[in-house]
């Protein structure tokens, strides 16, 4: 702890988009100074603009820039940091990262290596998993394995499987393979997406258990024996592996199946004497049988709604655990009681009517929701520009009411009351999906947009009203579009087509 | 650039036009309708405008390439240009074309030019953020050309590779 009271004097910030703001403003609250890095497609972003101070890093190609550990520690070393947060994606489960960062004398805000290491790899994770007592889902680690040893072990477990990244998050790296026939060619492509993110192709290869729901235990652990597991996530609602829509708690889980899921993840948790925030993550099939899926060791997207429904603040525990403060000390009273529920829905900057492709270009309009019990966790504003070399989350809208079905309903007003265009966006795919009758009733699977296809249907003809709208488009479209150049978008907001003259606006 | 005045809806091209009536109204010519309502801009980029039924409705407009993406109550739609100044979209569309749809980078090429292909069948990999996408081929045809090869860094819209029928 430094003189002023705060857990480190300054803090290099690992990172870019919402989580580097949202990372950026837990360690100013606990009165430390934080610095942002950038690549040159994120000069003047919003987390450089709320840091300390910031440093550039160079090319934007992530391995350039983000994921580059000699440029990362200069500039750490250079702005006087003691301590580095990795945020979520990037370096954040990168052992070589924080051996880096210890060889320079500066504090990981993560787990220690050998944690990360025994747990951040899906293999190894998976033995620790068994040391704990905990079910796991069958699979072949893959260990040296060729390709077709790979081929064979899908077989023996049974096709539908699930090749993974050993390395991996974010969906990437991942394919479900349905025949055999098709297992080579995915198994390559899983491989070589794995090289690209991980800069590591191993992959292991798993039973694809369906119907089944994603649930998840936050557990915190401060290094010496303490764990604390804060509740659950569900977060079924996903498309392409990856997660949309997330909630706490899950609508599914029994008292008594999450004191059963906690202690799983606590355990576990305290087989390598976890220090951090981390994730265990589980497949839970409809009887409530659950199986250990992977641990995620470090701070996921999804934390804000753990944070609101228990009010802890998982970036201020990460700073001062890491730090050397103890559970006991933070927590005194152990796990705080869970209230009311909460839901996160994933903005994207992608197009859900062709394969959720993603897009870059220009933020042309950015309008966040606000009100009691809403919270935005975003990293772009209006008129940025989203770059095509990172991921495609533009912001998070997290709502939190007394109950599940009120917070349903603030979700639905939050994301009608927003906007966000210049981009296509996942905004109203969610909004279709918190409106669904199987959404609102917790009858929830990881499949759902495959179950229920017509979520993912465009909104159909345009009504009246539309039409009205475009056609007024045309007298109010000043700041919106998206190609103007800077003396266009300044003219007249009252420029209208060429036929008709605006009376009275002196144009 | 100008939000476009003829848009694609279904097979149908329509005109939309909207003059100051100079009270606070405003005169929209939708096709062969007119109508006419009150209408402002709200301090957010977005407008209001009240509607024949009497409600108030919030809208934010962009231009997305050269089709019209706008946001009304909460609903987003994206309507096709017909305008001859945006360039029509649905006219340049060219099936024998594998393009680009964002920038990034080519990690596979699946065919050789004189392979005979499907429809939808995949042709090019694209590694764009941080995902991998299997570009197909929009029409039956023999592959013509392919312009990249594993590596190449392309732009939005590139051609890559083209089919004969």
């Amino acid at each position: 702890m430094t003189e002023s009271g705060a857990p480190f004097r300054r803090v290099l910030v690992a990172n870019r988009g919402e989580i580097a703001c949202r990372v950026l403003r837990g360690v100013r609250e606990v009165g430390a100074a934080g610095v942002a890095v950038y690549s040159d497609a994120d000069q003047g972003a919003r987390h450089v603009q709320i840091a300390e101070a910031a440093v550039a890093l160079g090319a934007p190609e992530p391995a350039a820039s983000y994921l580059d550990i000699d440029k990362l520690i200069a500039a750490a070393r250079d702005t006087g940091c003691d301590a580095i947060h990795p945020g979520y994606g990037f370096l954040a489960e990168n052992a070589d990262f924080v051996r880096a960062t210890e060889k320079a004398g500066l504090v990981f805000i993560g787990p220690t290596v050998e944690a990360m290491e025994a747990l951040g790899d899906k293999r190894a994770a998976k033995s620790v998993a068994k040391a704990a007592g905990v079910p796991c889902v069958p699979c072949f680690d893959g260990v040296d394995a060729s390709d077709d040893d790979m081929r064979e072990a899908a077989r023996r477990l049974g096709f539908p499987v699930l090749i993974k990244a050993s390395a991996g998050g974010g969906g990437r790296g991942m394919r479900v393979v349905t025949a055999e026939a098709d297992f080579l060619a995915a198994l390559t492509a899983a491989r070589r997406e794995a090289k690209q993110a991980f800069c590591d192709d191993a992959v292991l290869v798993e039973r694809f258990v369906q119907p089944a729901r994603h649930i998840e235990v936050q557990v915190i652990g401060d290094g010496d024996g303490g764990v604390i597991a804060l509740g659950e996530r569900e977060c079924s609602i996903q498309r392409r592996h990856q997660k949309l829509l997330e909630e706490s708690p899950s609508p599914f889980v029994s008292d008594d199946l999450r004191q059963r899921l906690e202690s799983a993840a606590v355990s576990l948790a305290r087989e390598v004497r976890y220090r951090n925030a981390g994730t265990v993550e589980f497949l839970v099939d409809e009887a409530g049988d659950f199986r250990f899926l992977e641990v995620n060791t470090r701070l996921q997207v999804e934390h804000p709604v753990t944070e609101l429904v228990t009010g802890v603040d998982l970036v201020h525990l990460q700073l001062w655990l890491a730090a050397g403060r103890s559970l006991a000390n933070l927590l005194p009273e152990g796990r705080p009681a869970l209230r009311g529920h909460a839901l996160e829905a994933r903005i994207c900057a992608e197009d859900p009517q062709h394969n959720f492709l993603p897009a870059a270009g220009r933020l042309a309009v950015c309008v966040e929701p606000e009100g009691p019990g809403v919270r935005v966790d975003s990293g772009f504003g209006q008129g940025d520009e989203i770059p095509a070399h990172y991921d495609s989350l533009l912001a998070k809208v997290i709502v939190h009411a007394s109950d599940r079905a009120a917070a349903v309903q603030r979700m639905q007003l939050a994301l009608k009351d927003a906007a966000w265009l210049g981009l296509p966006t996942t905004t109203d795919l969610i909004a279709r999906v918190v409106e669904h009758t199987a959404f609102k009733s917790g009858d929830l699977r990881t499949d759902f947009l495959a179950v229920h296809p017509e979520l993912l249907a465009g909104n159909g003809d345009p009504p009246d009203t539309v039409l009205q709208a475009a056609a007024l488009a045309g007298a109010f479209h000043s700041t919106s579009s998206a190609n103007s150049s800077p003396t266009a978008s300044t003219a007249s907001p009252w420029d209208l087509h060429d036929d008709f003259r605006l009376s009275g606006a002196g144009s | 650039m100008k939000p476009p005045r003829q848009i694609r809806i279904g097979n149908d091209t329509l005109t939309l036009q909207a003059r100051s009536a100079g009270d606070g109204s405003y005169e929209l010519r939708i096709g062969m309708q007119t109508v006419r309502l009150e209408a402002g801009p709200m301090n957010n980029s977005g407008f209001w405008f009240i509607a024949a039924d009497g409600i108030r409705h919030r809208a934010w407009a962009a231009m997305l390439g050269s089709d019209l993406q706008i946001r009304v109550d909460g609903h987003t739609w994206v309507l096709g240009s017909a305008d001859p100044e945006h360039g029509d979209t649905a006219a340049t569309e060219d099936p024998t074309e594998v393009t680009a749809p964002m920038t990034g980078t080519v990690v596979d090429v699946l065919c050789t030019v004189g392979d005979t292909i499907a429809k939808d069948q995949d042709v090019i990999v694209l590694n764009a953020m941080k995902m991998e996408h299997r570009l197909t081929a929009a029409c039956d045809g023999k592959i013509s050309e392919i312009s990249v090869e594993a590596g190449s860094t392309v732009e939005a819209g590139d051609i890559l590779a083209r089919l004969a029928r």
